[in-house]
């Protein structure tokens, strides 16, 4: 799957982008390739999606907005965890990504 | 369990990175917490040479976070979320991750070196995907190697907009810069994320609209101050220092004994002095914990450090303003 135009696979100073190992992770049920290492919404502005949640009064869209862990906007629900800051939680193979409405919704509770 | 150390550094940039450097080489036992995952704090963003060193950004900061790891422990991926009296560390280890852990970190002395945050005057549409902090925009570019569009509109005057737009060049995206963000309102499109940038004037009459998928601001950066503010540090105001910042002395020493800054957060400066704010602060530092005293000696990295001073007069100046206002 291309993830072109948004990867910058070539850059004057930092070179050609690394290779990484793909790890496959599901964003609202749609199958996406991320780069090993990188944070949740690093792949999904690779992939051309700026829309990680919507809030809880007038549903506006938010998406990342500080990218370093300070704002909150980026916050997606992660394996049934709402509220979880997508630009400083690495993907993982198989995490299951969603939009979040409000304050979003939680899985039943497991024991772990 | 509570972890101690005779000095805890808070914040890998080029500040922290120095004074870990420094302390470790005069016998200091340092302990160096960083909430980001690579060396180097704002640095590992910077993919311009500096002055006085043929080195990009990026470069330093990995360099200095080698030698820093020589001689002192060093925690990356670790928020520090509170700072308590008698200096202990309140600690996310591993934070973001499925590792993440919880610990206490209780210090001799404390250094704080969070470096700076982005400032930005509020506008209609400012909250729409598509809009950015500066430091996201080099965040995305440069860690992530994305580009969150094609065409960046970046506003503001503060010098470390001319850096962005030449970072969004480089990144392969179409820049446009306006000074100030007066009169703007940024406008979604059928996809509710940024689309249009209009330019409004006192009619309320777009001066001009363009079309724009990206939207940067690039109005400058204010001290991180939380951890200063949390142990009631005094706090001064310096525009010429980008906003509130902690009182401290030529040392570093703030008004707590045994809380020190250095680097942006002490005032928001350069990177060349940020190094020199934390060499001076980790030979005080030093000599406190009764080490033997040393020359400053050779460093891994020299920029010159034309900004040491003009930083040092401005926070004189409004310490003097201040105290006189009483």
């Amino acid at each position: 799957m291309s993830d072109a135009p948004f990867r910058i696979v070539a850059h004057p100073h930092l070179g050609p982008l690394p290779t990484a190992e793909t790890v496959p992770i599901t964003v609202d049920g749609e199958s996406l390739d991320a780069r090993a290492g990188e944070p949740v919404a690093a792949t999904l502005l690779a992939h051309g999606r700026r829309i990680c949640r919507t809030t809880i009064r007038t549903s506006e869209a938010r998406g990342v907005f500080c990218a370093i862990g300070l704002c909150g906007d980026c916050a997606m629900q992660i394996d049934g965890v709402p509220g979880v800051r997508t630009c400083i939680t690495p993907v993982r193979a198989g995490m299951r990504v969603e939009t979040q409405h409000g304050l979003g919704a939680w899985d039943a509770p497991t024991p772990r | 369990m509570t972890m101690r150390t005779e000095l805890a550094v808070v914040g890998g940039g080029p500040a922290g990175l120095a004074v870990a450097i420094e302390a470790a080489r005069r016998g200091v036992q340092v302990t160096l917490v960083d909430c980001g995952g690579e060396p180097g704090g704002a640095l590992a963003l910077q993919t311009h040479a500096y002055d006085g060193v043929g080195l990009y950004g990026f470069a330093i900061g990995a360099l200095l976070w080698q030698a820093a790891a020589a001689g002192a422990t060093l925690l990356p991926r670790t928020l520090v979320w509170g700072l308590f009296e008698d200096r202990t560390l309140g600690l996310a280890i591993n934070h973001g991750t499925d590792a993440e852990r919880s610990d206490l970190l209780q210090a001799e002395i404390v250094l704080i070196a969070t470096g700076a945050v982005d400032r930005f005057t509020p506008f209609p549409g400012a909250t729409l995907p598509g809009v950015l902090t500066a430091t996201a925009a080099l965040t995305l570019f440069h860690r992530w190697r994305v580009r969150p569009g094609m065409h960046a509109l970046i506003v503001g005057s503060d010098p470390i907009a001319a850096r962005v737009e030449q970072a969004v060049r480089e990144a392969g995206m179409q820049p446009t810069h306006v000074p100030s963000a007066d009169g703007l309102h940024a406008l979604a499109g059928a996809d509710r994320t940024l689309a249009t940038v209009e330019k409004r004037g006192e009619s309320a009459a777009p001066a001009w609209t363009r079309e724009q998928d990206t939207l940067i601001l690039a109005e400058g950066m204010q001290p991180a101050n939380e951890l200063t503010r949390m142990v009631d540090c005094a706090m001064v105001w310096s525009a010429a220092l980008g906003g509130h910042v902690p009182r401290h002395d030529a040392k570093m020493q703030t008004s707590v004994p045994g809380v020190f800054v250095a680097g942006d957060a002490a005032g928001v400066g350069d990177v060349g002095s940020a190094m020199l704010h934390g060499r001076v602060a980790a030979a005080a530092i030093a000599d406190r914990l009764g080490k033997k005293k040393l020359a400053f000696g050779a460093f891994p990295v020299t920029i010159t450090a034309g900004a040491f001073r003009p930083i040092h007069a401005a926070i004189w100046q409004s310490v003097r303003v201040t105290e006189a206002a009483r």
